[in-house]
């Protein structure tokens, strides 16, 4: 069969003729209409069925979207905190809290009212205590502390590990569990710098004549100070320093009145709340039989290379006193000096330039001491990253 | 149009009046007669235009009469390819009353004419569907390609593509069945 044929065949099927059948066309009216009409009505009431489950798959879908938008939210939220609390300069671990209207907190140029308020404290704010109240920090842990009256604090570091304030005049109380994390809290004046771990102190800079006098009162646990001049000494539960009288032994207090020898006794406002300050006071030791007794043991040879290389440190020779310190660490490996001594090297390292050992050593702490006073410092002096925001110096 | 696709009933009437002449003569064309099932062919198709507009498938760029012919076309076709599988096709009586448009005074004449008409479309029947449907509206029911195009959703080319290969499948399938039938 050719082509021609078959599209012969196929104009044949066109021109064949279609026979009007009006009959039947009458006959089947009524029936397909009501047909056409059942169509309609299924037709559209499966479109309103098709429009309903989509209304309700897209409210589902903008359901789960809210939802996940939402969850997504919170936990960048969450993340953001989380970062923010890991990061040091952020962390605001200390609270002020003051019920005095010229109690006040200096942020910059701005003055920030304490009547009544809470607020977390920054590094470089300061505190400020009016004449007629006290100032009550919240510290990390649990930890308090209260400014005297007419009390002038700077807050120079608030890491959760380590607080370090200035206090420029007035007096402050710390009180710090014994069961808590070690850290390091360290208040400077004029004077001396006073390190705390777990104890409780009062430390007050006092207007005496034309100079000013720091004075130190421990309740309960050791203090360090580092007095500008002169070598650092500890204090235990019942001493007291007055930075007046440099060339004393600490002396302890008197078993009943609870006044210190200096005749400036921590105000009630300041002791109020640290566990039975006064009976603490009164039950003071003497001082030289423990100097007598830690000479005999290595306590006093530890206290000695340390103190050496303190005194290395304070007189600008770095390297004398990581060598100090490298011998500390090698000879008494377990010494209770051991954290401030692992400390104190990678400082001096990264004083004196070696960068790389300071690293190393920063890296070492850290992995000694996962929650030492000085993670923060170490962290970033360890974390390239970290080093991005240091935290203000001291 | 739009009174159908909102269910309006009494659009139902207008429909069927509108479109009888369209769907009559299609299934007519397709089967070369008005079978039995005539009837149920006519109401499938207006069925099926009804679920089609509904659905919003009609686009309004053809005509409602092509439109219905192709929907027609599709419903018929399937119906013939049906009958087919059920090799009834051929066996069914022929009212050559009927066929009153194609005579031409010659019996002899008529009744070859109307033979190979028959050959033609059961072997249409036989083809791709895609194929045998757009060779049916093109070079039966006479519509130009981008009617075609616009009622089967495909673009002008694929319906000329269609067109050019139901032709040559449709020529092959017709000289296997002649090369056959000789003794």
């Amino acid at each position: 069969m050719t082509r021609d044929s078959v599209r012969a065949a196929l104009d044949s099927w066109r021109a064949q003729g279609v026979p009007v059948d009006e009959a039947r066309r009458e006959r089947l009216r009524d029936s397909t209409v009501d047909q056409i009409r059942e169509a309609m009505r299924t037709a559209t009431a499966a479109r309103r069925r098709r429009s309903w489950l989509t209304g309700a798959l897209l409210a589902a879908l903008i359901g789960v979207g809210t939802a996940i938008a939402v969850v997504g939210a919170a936990s960048a939220l969450d993340w953001r905190g989380r970062t923010a609390a890991s990061t040091p300069t952020l962390r605001g671990e200390v609270f002020v809290r003051g019920g005095d209207a010229e109690a006040e907190v200096r942020r910059g140029n701005q003055r920030l009212g304490l009547e009544g308020e809470v607020l977390t404290l920054e590094a470089g704010d300061t505190v400020r205590a009016g004449p007629s109240a006290v100032v009550e920090l919240g510290l990390p842990n649990s930890g308090q502390g209260t400014l005297d009256r007419h009390s002038e604090l700077v807050v120079t570091r608030a890491f959760h590990s380590e607080q370090h304030f200035v206090l420029r005049h007035g007096g402050l109380a710390v009180s710090i569990p014994p069961d808590s994390p070690h850290r390091s809290l360290v208040v400077t004046t004029p004077q001396a710098d006073v390190s705390v771990v777990g104890t409780v102190f009062v430390v007050r800079v006092l207007d005496e004549e034309a100079t000013t006098v720091t004075e130190v009162v421990v309740e309960r646990g050791r203090v360090r100070v580092m007095p500008r001049q002169g070598s650092e000494l500890w204090l235990e539960a019942g001493d007291h320093w007055r930075s007046d009288r440099m060339g004393d032994s600490p002396e302890a207090l008197p078993a009943e009145d609870g006044a210190t020898t200096s005749g400036a006794a921590p105000s009630p406002e300041a002791t109020k709340g640290m566990g039975g300050g006064s009976a603490a006071m009164a039950n003071g030791r003497a001082h030289a039989a423990r100097q007598a007794a830690m000479a005999a043991s290595t306590l006093a040879e530890q206290n000695r290379i340390y103190r050496a290389a303190l005194d290395a440190r304070n007189s600008g020779d770095d390297a004398q006193a990581v060598s100090l310190l490298d011998t500390l660490i090698a000879r008494f490996p377990s010494s209770p000096l051991r954290q401030e001594a692992e400390v104190e090297r990678f400082r001096a390292l990264a004083r004196i330039g070696k960068t790389t050992e300071a690293t190393r050593a920063a890296r070492r702490y850290l992995s000694a001491y996962d929650m030492g006073f000085a993670r923060d410092e170490a962290e970033m002096l360890a974390l390239p990253s970290a080093q991005q925001n240091p935290p203000p110096p001291p | 149009m739009a009174g159908i696709r909102d269910g309006d009933q009494s659009m139902a009437t207008l429909l069927y009046d509108r479109l009888f002449p369209v769907v009559d003569h299609t299934v007519y064309r397709v089967f070369g007669r008005r079978e039995s099932d005539h009837d149920d062919l006519i109401q499938s198709a207006f069925e099926q235009i009804v679920i089609t507009l509904s659905r919003r498938s009609f686009a309004r760029a053809c005509s409602l009469r092509t439109w219905a012919s192709t929907v027609t076309s599709h419903v018929a076709l399937n119906a013939l390819r049906s009958r087919r599988r059920e090799r009834r096709v051929f066996d069914r009586t022929v009212d050559v009353r009927s066929d009153l448009g194609m005579a031409t005074g010659d019996p002899e004449r008529d009744v070859v004419a109307r033979a190979t008409i028959d050959r033609v479309r059961g072997e249409l029947t036989a083809m791709r569907p895609d194929r045998a449907e757009t060779v049916f509206l093109h070079d039966v029911l006479g519509h130009d390609l981008a009617e075609i195009a616009l009622t089967t959703g495909v673009s002008i080319a694929a319906a000329q593509s269609r067109l050019v290969r139901g032709r040559r499948e449709l020529h092959e399938r017709l000289s296997k069945s002649a090369l056959g039938d000789r003794p």
